[in-house]
């Protein structure tokens, strides 16, 4: 077993892992100045490696997540299953429900509310196979759909989630991405190669975060713009935006996991479940409901097919722009929101952790895919144009002109808005917080004015790359450590196996040592009292009837 | 009077196996016991070899019996007719649900150590496989019974528990307390406060014993206790009732085998059996109510 070992010191008065720490904040002031030095050349450079990669290691990304969702149900399903993480005696800390809120929440719920609509709808009219704007091409569309936001997505999170919960709670290291990598690496995590795995985690959540909350806030303010047309969609209400939101965020991240981000999450769940229920009742019920049942089933039905599926006899680079751009860009917030799933998962047994962090979500995001895609490409093919012309115009207002096909639309859009705007905050409170243990060494309560400053480097970063542009360049290049990160992500199954696989021999070795110890000292105990009770009775015997003495013998 | 056909008093060979016998004869005096079956199942792939060429060719079957014996002799004096049965199966559990099928057994009474001392694997399965009623004796536990707790969910298994105590208690002059725990509904009234919520739940829960108490007059006198479990699990609110309270005897109603068992886990049965407390615990399983 190992032990931690502290790298943290005082800088600044804060209690932090200090070349972690000031190595992320000088490549991010290094890094964000050239970007805004040299924006245009920046961008253009990234996107060409982009392009490169999706084109050239496609394959690799396609086998990778597949090797992920298949290792995730066989650690499972397998011995593994029943190990706690946190050892036998850990309870959880949260309730069943709060903890599917935060992971959910922190994973993918913004991005649930912008392409519901538009991926169908993009999918449907410029198809990989077959005739665009076809019923066959509205059912392809949804496949697709459920591909890139079902088990595979969810895959990644769930192994860089469980890799590093079972790491720190049962191997006692500290909760940061070095931790996953203890059994190649030993002793070494706390030098230099884990002060390298820890400061990318930072600067590509920080990044990640930055211009997801930069862009995001382009998209509240347009959507904003849409509902109210008094308010206008320009860089001052964006960055108030970002002031509001990195504010909430701040308060949350300083009430801590267990008070503001779980009572943010658990609020937004609320308020997504009340918006998908109004779109299932307001919208075509029957629909929604056979649709569903038939999107999953084919799904299912061509799960492999479509997981493997690698454009191989085509000239086109459909899947470079789509599958391979969702793999690299989820295995890029693999490290934020896999710290932030280990942080809130204690407790839960390994069967447990890949059930809820694999099939409850994906169940949910196809059910919210299904009401809100398959009703959209149903108002197409019935020769409806506005949803279709919405995504083509603006992705971010897509979602206002879907809930103006359904009645009450001016509520459900306000709160549309309320929605998107809690989704940001708990994503950046996550992210924030995930940054925050990255930098502290993993300490499990960082001190106050370590979290206020992170929380508020998001916003300033977001800010600062909103006002100076090159969020799309930062953004190309968070994708691109999608790379990297691939490979991480297949040590870290080898490094998880083998920490999974010594844990469960060594307990099967002691559980039967000390069973078969303890009913073989019972048999024993059993054996000798019997014995001990014959003699007893036979020296009884002997005094009863003593044996007369030997004439001769005297 | 309550009448029990077939007892089975399942032993281990450790110093509860006493305790057992003694807590068998005890229930005989003040039930009417037709026939107690004490049972071991010799785990032979338990022992080593190193182990059997240490003893030898001793009969393990035989001392086992002659152990048994002795111990039933000493402390089942006076005891009804009893039987003891020695096995050497491999599954221990399906071998206790073979006997409990032939010789009909009604109750089985296990005995638990603390989980420090034992994982209580055994003890959950047989929770789950056999088809009769179960009486858990802890190691710490005591004999004299005075007082019952029966927390019940208004299910029948629950109401036929509720029953089966309210006979016993007046058989043998018990103080008998119903509990039921309830959880707030949380995420249903974002709109009204946490006491008007707590004070309609109550509403609701004692409207159901009203009604549980017109439908059996019988328990219509015993009192009842309501329990918020907030943030604590049911078997964790029982558990702090029952120290609380100082009762002698926890009755539950078991909603029987579970095609699925990892489905029945987090049942509150499951988890009272593996919660250490220091009180017998029955679980009371309903043929009828269940078919």
């Amino acid at each position: 077993m190992s032990k931690v070992k502290s790298n943290t010191h005082k800088s600044l008065g804060l209690e932090v892992n200090g070349p972690v720490f000031w190595s992320s904040i000088v490549f991010l002031v290094v890094s964000i100045s050239l970007v805004l030095l040299f924006q245009e050349s920046a961008e253009a450079i990234f996107s060409k490696v982009q392009t490169a990669i999706t084109a050239n290691m496609g394959w690799l990304f396609i086998i990778s997540v597949n090797l992920f969702v298949g290792f995730c149900f066989f650690v499972a399903f397998s011995r593994f299953g029943a190990i706690r993480l946190g050892g036998k005696d850990a309870k959880p800390e949260f309730t069943t429900s709060a903890w599917f809120s935060m992971l959910f929440s922190a994973g993918m719920g913004i991005g649930l509310l912008f392409w519901s609509i538009a991926e169908p709808i993009n999918h449907f009219q410029t198809p990989p196979l077959g005739e665009p704007g076809t019923p066959a091409a509205a059912r392809q569309a949804m496949n697709f759909t459920f591909l890139h936001w079902g088990l595979h997505a969810w895959a990644i999170y769930a192994l860089v989630g469980l890799a590093l919960a079972y790491f720190t709670y049962n191997r006692q290291l500290p909760l940061t991405v070095r931790s996953a990598f203890y059994p190649f690496l030993g002793e070494r995590i706390h030098g230099i190669v884990g002060h390298i795995i820890d400061t990318l985690a930072v600067i590509a959540t920080l990044f990640g975060l930055a211009t997801s909350l930069g862009f995001g806030v382009q998209q509240i303010a347009a959507g904003l713009n849409h509902v109210f047309p008094a308010i206008i969609n320009n860089i001052t209400t964006q960055i108030i935006l970002i002031v509001v939101i990195t504010g909430i965020a701040t308060v949350s991240v300083v009430t801590g996991v267990d008070k503001g981000v779980r009572i943010l999450s658990e609020w937004n769940i609320r308020i997504a479940l009340f918006v998908l229920v109004a779109v299932v009742v307001l919208g075509p019920t029957v629909f929604i409901l056979g649709s569903y049942v038939q999107n999953t089933g084919s799904y299912i039905g061509n799960f492999m097919q479509l997981s493997f599926w690698n454009e191989a006899y085509s000239n086109n680079n459909w899947q470079g722009t789509w599958t391979v751009f969702y793999w690299a860009w989820w295995i890029s917030w693999a490290p934020f929101v896999g710290i932030f799933i280990a942080r809130v998962s204690k407790g839960r047994t390994i069967k447990e952790f890949v059930l809820g962090v694999l099939i409850a979500p994906s169940l949910l995001c196809f059910l919210w895919m299904t009401a809100f895609g398959s009703t959209a490409l149903r108002e197409t093919l019935a020769g409806n144009p506005a949803i279709a012309e919405a995504v083509a115009a603006d992705i971010s207002t897509a979602l206002f002109i879907f809930f103006e096909q359904l009645p009450f639309s001016t509520f459900l859009s306000v709160v549309g808005v309320l929605l998107v705007t809690g989704f940001f905050v708990t994503s950046s409170d996550s992210g924030s917080l995930v940054v925050v243990s990255l930098t502290s060494g993993g300490n499990p309560n960082p001190s106050v004015g370590l979290r206020v400053f992170w929380a508020l480097a998001g916003g300033a970063v977001a800010a600062v790359l909103l006002l100076g542009g090159g969020l799309q360049a930062l953004q190309t290049a968070v994708i691109i450590t999608g790379l990297p990160f691939a490979i991480i992500l297949l040590l870290m199954c080898y490094s998880l196996y083998r920490g999974l696989n010594e844990e469960a021999a060594e307990e099967t070795k002691l559980g039967n040592a000390q069973q078969r110890k303890a009913y073989q000292q019972l048999v024993a105990e059993m054996l000798a009292k019997r014995a001990q009770k014959q003699d007893t009775q036979i020296s009884e015997t002997r005094m009863d009837n003593p044996t007369p003495p030997n004439p001769d013998a005297l | 009077m309550i009448k029990i056909d077939a007892m089975m008093v399942c032993l281990d060979l450790s110093d509860i196996d006493e305790k057992l016998v003694a807590f068998a004869r005890s229930i005989c005096e003040r039930l009417e016991v037709r026939k107690v079956y004490f049972v071991h199942n010799i785990k032979v792939y338990e022992l080593s070899e190193d182990f059997r060429k240490t003893f030898g060719d001793i009969d393990l079957s035989k001392e086992v019996e002659a152990n048994i014996t002795d111990i039933v002799a000493e402390h089942f004096a006076g005891g009804c007719d009893h039987e003891i049965l020695v096995s050497e199966e491999a599954n221990t559990e399906m071998m206790m649900a073979d006997l409990v099928k032939r010789y009909k057994v009604k109750l089985t009474i296990i005995g638990k150590k603390m989980s420090n001392k034992s994982t209580g694997a055994l003890g959950s399965k047989l929770l789950r496989v056999l088809p009769c009623s179960m009486l858990v004796f802890p190691e710490t536990a005591h004999f004299s019974i005075q007082k019952m707790l029966v927390p019940i969910d208004f299910s029948d298994t629950s109401v036929h528990a509720l029953r089966l105590s309210k006979n016993l208690s007046d058989q043998l002059s018990l103080r008998l307390e119903i509990m039921h725990v309830f959880r707030l509904p949380r995420q249903f009234f974002p709109l009204i406060s946490e006491e008007k919520a707590v004070k309609k739940a109550e509403e609701i829960v004692k409207g159901k014993f009203g009604d549980l108490q017109k439908r059996h007059q019988e328990i219509a006198s015993v009192p009842y206790t309501l329990v918020r479990a907030a943030n604590k699990s049911i078997a964790e609110r029982i558990t702090l009732h029952l120290e609380k309270g100082r009762h002698d005897l926890l009755v539950l109603g078991l909603k029987g085998n579970n095609p699925l068992p990892s489905l029945s886990l987090g049942s509150v049965p499951t988890e009272m059996y593996n919660t250490d407390i220091n009180v017998p615990l029955w679980l009371v399983y309903s043929e009828d109510v269940i078919k």
